[in-house]
């Protein structure tokens, strides 16, 4: 994703529905609500709701208001949305009552939140990552991510200390932005018609959610 | 939260391993909506989390023993000795073929039949020398000197030298079956140079009636030369 100065004129493209601004907005924001998301909500479809609800705010407010006071502050402002629509949802899911039966059954909501960051290349990248870390690395990344044993006692059943996870997932993650800034590299930009008809994908899809919300 | 400070104290990996307190997690969302440098540290993180469990949920693929080819192919500066060796032996076989195949080549040609020149040494005035002139096609010449009377031993011995003085070869010679016959000496062509100086001593060996055992009897210069 190219990287962008969070600006008067970004906002000010934004609430005018510049499209490629939007595209950008979108997919932003859009992953990193989900994974401040992932974390506390069990369902994807809480999730989504959540990211949306924060998307129309947003977008609301800014159209309303003509921009932000402080636009380098965008993130901030997001991320303070999302925070009121998230508990807005959690005090309604509260007063509607436990979950029932069916609900119980659902499957992992983080799994299902997750579907989104995985594809077959990512998972060949993080595995040619995990292949280059020692075995007892590997293992200790297994136990916690997978297995879901406790940090300290991975890191007791190893005999590692307790800063050495924190250790391998810095080193991991190094190589892992080193292989996506290349994979990205490689890739190049879509050539200018794939991003025209993908910016007028892009612009109806807003105008169609954000109208509904509206 | 403070990009520094979210540097220091590692708050990527702590939040990705759910390290952080509710309050710092907070604050730390609220830096990465707002950092993107942050952010795309997180967002690598959360992906390779996701797919790291994904890599782990897999069925173990069956892991193959490294052949000998992967042992030698991931270890390049073995490779490359083991190339040179490889080289240097094929060489050397090499050659050692082609010096056998020579060395035969001349053990035949030393086995076949084969004339050569004979030169009688006949006595100089002191100080003069007798040009022996060797066939360029001969690989041997021969050298006979007449004995003269009170020289007959049991054996003798020949002595080449060569201009400096230096003892090219000593041979022992056979005496003479029947008295009066020469002392012959074989001489590879080889191991003279045309154009050269050369002298040979003869000694006698074990006396039998005169003479000092040891002493020489006789002395010839003569000079080399190929045609």
């Amino acid at each position: 994703m190219q990287p962008y100065e969070f600006d008067g004129d970004y906002v000010r493209r934004l609430a005018e529905g510049d499209p490629t601004v939007e595209d950008h907005f979108g997919r932003y924001f859009g992953e990193l609500l989900n994974i401040k998301l992932r974390a506390r909500v069990r369902t994807r479809a809480m999730l989504e709701d959540v990211r949306q609800e924060t998307f129309v705010r947003v977008l609301e407010t800014l159209r309303q208001k003509q921009g932000l006071e402080h636009p380098e502050r965008l993130g901030a402002f997001v991320h303070s949305v999302c925070k009121n629509v998230m508990f807005e949802k959690f005090r309604d899911a509260a007063r509607q009552g436990p979950l029932d039966a069916d609900a119980q059954d659902r499957p992992d909501g983080r799994i299902n939140a997750e579907d989104w960051l995985i594809s077959q290349e990512r998972k060949l990248l993080v595995e040619s990552v995990l292949q280059e870390l020692s075995v007892r690395d590997r293992e200790l990344l297994r136990m916690v991510f997978f297995e879901e044993v406790s940090k300290a006692e991975a890191c007791e059943r190893l005999g590692m200390g307790g800063d050495h996870l924190r250790v391998v997932l810095h080193r991991a993650l190094t190589r892992l932005r080193e292989r996506l800034a290349k994979r990205k590299a490689q890739l190049g930009r879509p050539s200018n018609q794939q991003d025209s008809v993908k910016r007028r994908r892009l612009a109806v899809h807003y105008t169609v959610r954000y109208s509904d919300g509206t | 939260m403070e990009h520094e400070l979210a540097t220091r104290m590692r708050a990527v990996e702590r939040y990705l391993l759910g390290e952080l307190s509710d309050a710092e997690r907070d604050q730390f969302e609220e830096h990465f909506f707002d950092c993107q440098a942050c952010a795309e540290e997180v967002r690598a993180g959360a992906i390779f989390e996701a797919n790291a469990r994904a890599v782990f949920a897999d069925p173990p693929r069956p892991v193959l023993q490294p052949g000998w080819w992967d042992w030698v192919r991931l270890r390049p500066a073995f490779a490359a000795s083991a190339a040179c060796l490889n080289l240097l032996l094929v060489g050397g076989m090499g050659y050692m073929g082609w010096a056998v195949r020579g060395l035969r080549t001349q053990v035949a040609e030393l086995e076949a039949p084969q004339g050569y020149s004979s030169f009688a040494l006949r006595g100089v005035t002191r100080g003069d020398e007798q040009v022996i002139e060797v066939p360029k096609e001969s690989r041997f010449f021969s050298l006979s000197l007449d004995l003269l009377a009170g020289q007959s031993f049991r054996q003798y011995r020949g002595e080449i030298l060569s201009e400096s003085g230096a003892r090219l070869f000593s041979v022992t010679l056979p005496r003479p079956r029947t008295p009066g016959e020469p002392l012959n000496l074989l001489i590879p062509a080889s191991s003279v140079e045309p154009g050269r100086r050369y002298t040979l001593i003869v000694r006698g060996l074990e006396e039998r009636s005169t003479g000092t055992p040891g002493s020489e009897i006789a002395r010839h210069n003569f000079l080399i030369q190929r045609n």
